[in-house]
């Protein structure tokens, strides 16, 4: 039984142990753009009358902005890299 | 403008308050009677701080891991304030040990455990005291710790400086905080 599957079955202390996450880990980028868009705009907006409508605003900027530059990084490594740098074998 | 609706005085500099942002987030925000600023970003700061440890366990805050990366990671994380060097000494302490013929303290893996300080055997059944994270769940746990330091770093200048966001809100469209106060030279008035 290999380290990794003796630690998964072990039992879950949340803040001492890692969440069984590596399925979904690309959801959990979810709360971190509203989380830094709730302090980020905080601390910028002049007044906080419209708050909430500007942190919605960054954290679909930013989930956007992530998965754009995913995608950017998947077409250069997986389409263009392999058409100017061909490797024999894959 | 009614008392309900008062905005804090603008002043340049606000050592107290910066003081108070370093200590816990949002306070600094807080004690200069701007409250509901100071919740949103202690709300945002230690949501993004506590999720990370959710997410990636104790081990994403680590001054002493054998990954360069969380070493270099705990000098933004730092400031977060007090909290951080409170769950890194925890960690360092309770979650670390050193092993027979080791000299540096590392965590203990399955089969061992920590008693007084030292990895030995663990007992029929015994668990180690924590698992590290490993691949993207660390990383992310990593991150989120990182950000909530940086972010804190920010609502930090803004609590020292509270002038800089009156500035920008008086200034016309387009041009920058710095501009604003550089050319008003105490940052605007009311914001």
């Amino acid at each position: 039984m290999s380290m990794l599957t003796v630690w998964a079955v072990l039992a879950y202390r949340p803040f001492l142990d890692p969440l069984d996450a590596h399925r979904f880990w690309w959801a959990l980028l979810l709360p971190l753009a509203l989380f830094t868009a709730m302090a980020y705009k905080a601390v910028r907006v002049p007044v906080l009358d419209r708050y909430w409508r500007q942190v919605g605003i960054m954290s679909l900027q930013i989930v956007i902005g992530m998965v754009a530059l995913g995608f950017a990084f998947y077409l250069f490594t997986q389409i263009i890299l392999p058409r100017v740098l061909p490797m024999p074998g894959l | 403008m009614t008392a309900a609706h008062a905005q804090p005085e603008p002043v340049g500099f606000d050592a107290i308050a910066g003081g108070l942002a370093l200590v816990l987030p949002g306070a600094g925000h807080f004690y200069r009677g701007d409250r509901r600023r100071g919740v949103f970003i202690a709300i945002g700061i230690l949501g993004l701080f506590f999720g990370g440890l959710l997410i990636g366990g104790v081990s994403v805050v680590d001054r002493r891991s054998e990954r360069h990366e969380t070493r270099l990671s705990f000098i933004g994380q730092a400031f977060v304030g007090p909290t951080v060097f409170v769950v890194d000494a925890i960690h360092q302490s309770r979650f670390k040990g050193v092993a027979e013929g080791e000299a540096r303290p590392r965590h203990p893996l399955p089969g061992e455990t920590i008693r007084g300080g030292r990895i030995q055997p663990a007992m029929q059944g015994e668990s180690p005291p924590m698992r590290p994270s490993l691949g993207k769940v660390n990383e992310i746990g990593v991150l989120y710790c990182l950000l909530a330091g940086m972010l804190n770093f920010i609502a930090f200048l803004d609590a020292l400086f509270p002038s800089m966001r009156a500035a920008a809100a008086a200034a016309p469209k387009g041009t920058g905080a710095i501009d604003a106060v550089l050319r008003t030279g105490s940052g605007g008035g009311t914001a």
